[in-house]
C-alpha cells in the first residue's frame, strides 16, 4: 500500500507545485507594493504571503492587483533545482537572493550552505558570525569571550559600563541635591519612563537608519512580519 | 611718546587686519567653493539638472539589503522608494507636503511626514548642493582643517537659509564633498548623523559619490547606499510626487 501511494503523492506535489508557485503583486495607492502570494481575498481585505510572513490590508488601501511572477517564484524554482549537498550553488542563490531584495531567503540560503559547510566563510560572515580563535561565533559569543557585556544595547567592557554608572548615580545625586526630594522623585520617574519608552521602541523598531542626502527612507530597519504581525 | 606711536600702530593694524582677515576667508570660501563645483562637473552641467533618479542598493546589515530608488526634481519634488522582502516602501515630497506609505512598519495608506521629517526631506532634495549657495541664502565659514581617513579636508560650516546647520569636508585635493555631518533630533534625542561619501565617478559629466554611508556619530551600525544607476533628465511625471487620495474599496 505505501509503495503504490508514493508515486501518486510524488504526482500531486509535482502538480501542486506550479499553483503554489503563482506570484502577485498588490499595489497600494501612492505606489507601494507587495510582491508575494495572495493566500486570501474578500471584499474588504486580502492577505499575501511575501515568502517571510504575511501581511492583511485592507481593500480601501489597494489601488490593483495584479497576478504575475516574482524573485520569490524564481527563488523557489532555483532552491527546488539544487541538489542539497550543492555547496557553491547554494552559495550563488544566497547572493541573488541578497541582491534582489529577499533578505530572508538569502539567509535561509547561507544557513543551508552552514548545514553542507560550517566552516564556510562567506556563508558565516553573510549571517552576522565572526570568527574567534580559528572557529565561527556569533557576534555575540564573540564579544562576550572577550569580555564585553551588553549594556543598553552597546557592548562595553564592565570597567565602561561601571564609568557609565557612576556617572549616572553622580549626576542623580547632584540633581537631588539641586531640587527637593518630591521634585526630584518625580523627574527621576518621568526620565525611567522615556527611556523605558526610547528602549522598548528601540528594541521593536530594529537598528535606527540614516539616510542623510539620500533622501526620505524607513527610521529603522524593518522587521519581518513573522517576527512582529502586521495587520491592518 | 613712543609708546603712544606704537598703541596708534597697532590699533591701526587691527582696523585693517579685521576687514581684510575676513574678506580672504570670503575670498578663501568663494574660491574653495568654486573649485568644488568645478569638480563635480562645473555649474552649467549642475544646473542643467532638470531631474535626476537613481537606483542601488541599501545595506545595514547581514541579511539586511534593500532595493533603492531616488528621483528628484529641485526644487523640493523628491520620491524615494525601498524595496525589502518584495515589500515597497513609498517617501515623497511635492515640494511642500510630504507623505509616505510603509507597509512593513503598518502604513498601508499614505501619511503626512512630520513637520521635522517634512523640512529635511525637502532639504535633501536639493542635489545641487553647494551651486549657487549665495542667492539661495545660505551661509558658509572656513572652519580650519581636518583630516578624514587620512586625507587632509577643509572644514566648513554652512549654515542654509532656513537655519539648519551642517559642517562639511572638502577633499583639499579633489575639492569633493567627502563627508557631512548634520545634528538631527529624533524625540528628546539629539544625535550627531556623519555620512561620508566615496567611489565617485561621472555621470553625464557630472561626479557622484556611489558610496554612501550613514551611521550616528560614533556607533559602528551604518547604513550604506550603493548607487548602481544614474539617470539625469529623465522624464518623471508630476504625479509621483503628490499624496495621493485613498477613496473607498473599489
Amino acid at each position: 500500500m505505501k509503495n503504490d501511494s508514493l508515486p501518486v503523492l510524488l504526482l500531486v506535489l509535482l502538480v501542486g507545485a506550479p499553483a503554489a508557485s503563482r506570484a502577485d503583486v498588490v499595489f497600494l495607492k501612492g505606489g507601494s507594493k507587495l510582491e508575494g502570494r495572495v493566500v486570501e481575498r474578500t471584499e474588504t481585505s486580502v492577505e499575501i504571503d511575501i515568502g517571510a510572513g504575511s501581511l492583511t490590508l485592507s481593500m480601501k488601501s489597494v489601488d490593483h492587483i495584479e497576478e504575475g511572477r516574482s524573485p520569490l517564484d524564481d527563488y523557489d524554482e532555483r532552491a527546488g533545482a539544487l541538489s542539497a549537498n550543492d555547496r557553491d550553488g547554494w552559495l550563488e542563490l544566497a547572493r541573488w537572493a541578497s541582491g534582489v531584495g529577499l533578505g530572508a531567503q538569502s539567509q535561509w540560503a547561507y544557513e543551508h550552505v552552514l548545514v553542507i559547510a560550517p566552516e564556510d566563510p562567506e556563508a558565516n560572515r553573510a549571517l552576522g558570525r565572526v570568527e574567534l580563535d580559528g572557529r565561527w561565533v556569533t557576534e555575540e559569543e564573540a564579544y562576550r569571550a572577550r569580555g564585553y557585556l551588553n549594556f543598553e544595547g552597546q557592548w562595553m567592557t564592565p570597567a565602561e559600563q561601571d564609568a557609565i554608572l557612576r556617572g549616572r548615580e553622580a549626576d542623580r545625586a547632584t540633581a537631588q541635591a539641586r531640587a527637593d526630594r518630591a521634585d526630584a522623585q518625580a523627574r527621576e520617574a518621568e526620565a525611567r519612563a522615556r527611556e523605558a519608552e526610547a528602549q522598548a521602541q528601540q528594541s521593536t523598531a530594529g537598528i535606527p537608519l540614516y539616510w542623510s542626502t539620500w533622501g526620505p527612507g524607513p527610521s529603522a530597519w524593518p522587521s519581518n512580519p513573522l517576527d512582529r504581525p502586521q495587520t491592518r | 611718546m613712543n609708546g603712544q606711536y606704537k598703541s596708534a600702530g597697532l590699533l591701526l593694524c587691527l582696523a585693517l587686519a579685521g576687514p581684510t582677515f575676513e574678506v580672504l576667508q570670503a575670498q578663501t570660501v568663494d574660491s574653495l567653493i568654486a573649485r568644488h563645483l568645478e569638480a563635480r562637473g562645473g555649474v552649467h552641467r549642475l544646473e542643467a539638472i532638470q531631474t535626476l533618479s537613481m537606483s542601488g542598493r541599501a545595506i545595514a546589515g547581514p541579511g539586511q539589503e534593500a532595493l533603492v530608488t531616488r528621483e528628484v526634481r529641485p526644487p523640493g519634488r523628491i520620491r524615494t522608494e525601498f524595496a525589502h522582502q518584495g515589500v515597497t516602501a513609498v517617501y515623497a515630497c511635492d515640494g511642500s507636503r510630504c507623505w509616505y506609505v510603509a507597509p512593513m512598519s503598518g502604513t498601508f495608506e499614505p501619511e503626512l511626514m512630520s513637520p521635522s521629517d517634512t523640512s529635511l526631506a525637502i532639504e535633501q532634495a536639493d542635489v545641487l548642493g553647494l551651486s549657487d549657495w549665495k542667492a539661495k541664502g545660505h551661509r558658509i565659514e572656513m572652519m580650519g582643517k581636518e583630516t578624514i581617513d587620512g586625507k587632509e579636508t577643509y572644514k566648513l560650516k554652512v549654515t542654509l537659509s532656513g537655519g539648519a546647520v551642517y559642517t562639511a569636508y572638502l577633499d583639499v585635493e579633489s575639492a569633493l564633498l567627502v563627508r557631512k555631518e548634520r545634528t538631527r533630533t529624533l524625540g528628546d534625542r539629539t544625535i550627531e548623523v556623519e555620512t561620508t561619501f566615496g567611489d565617485f565617478r561621472p555621470v553625464g559629466g557630472v561626479v557622484f559619490p556611489h558610496s554612501i554611508r550613514s551611521s550616528a556619530k560614533g556607533q559602528s551600525e551604518s547604513l550604506e547606499v550603493i548607487v548602481e544607476e544614474i539617470e539625469i533628465n529623465a522624464l518623471i511625471d508630476d504625479a509621483r510626487f503628490e499624496m495621493p487620495e485613498v477613496g473607498p474599496v473599489g
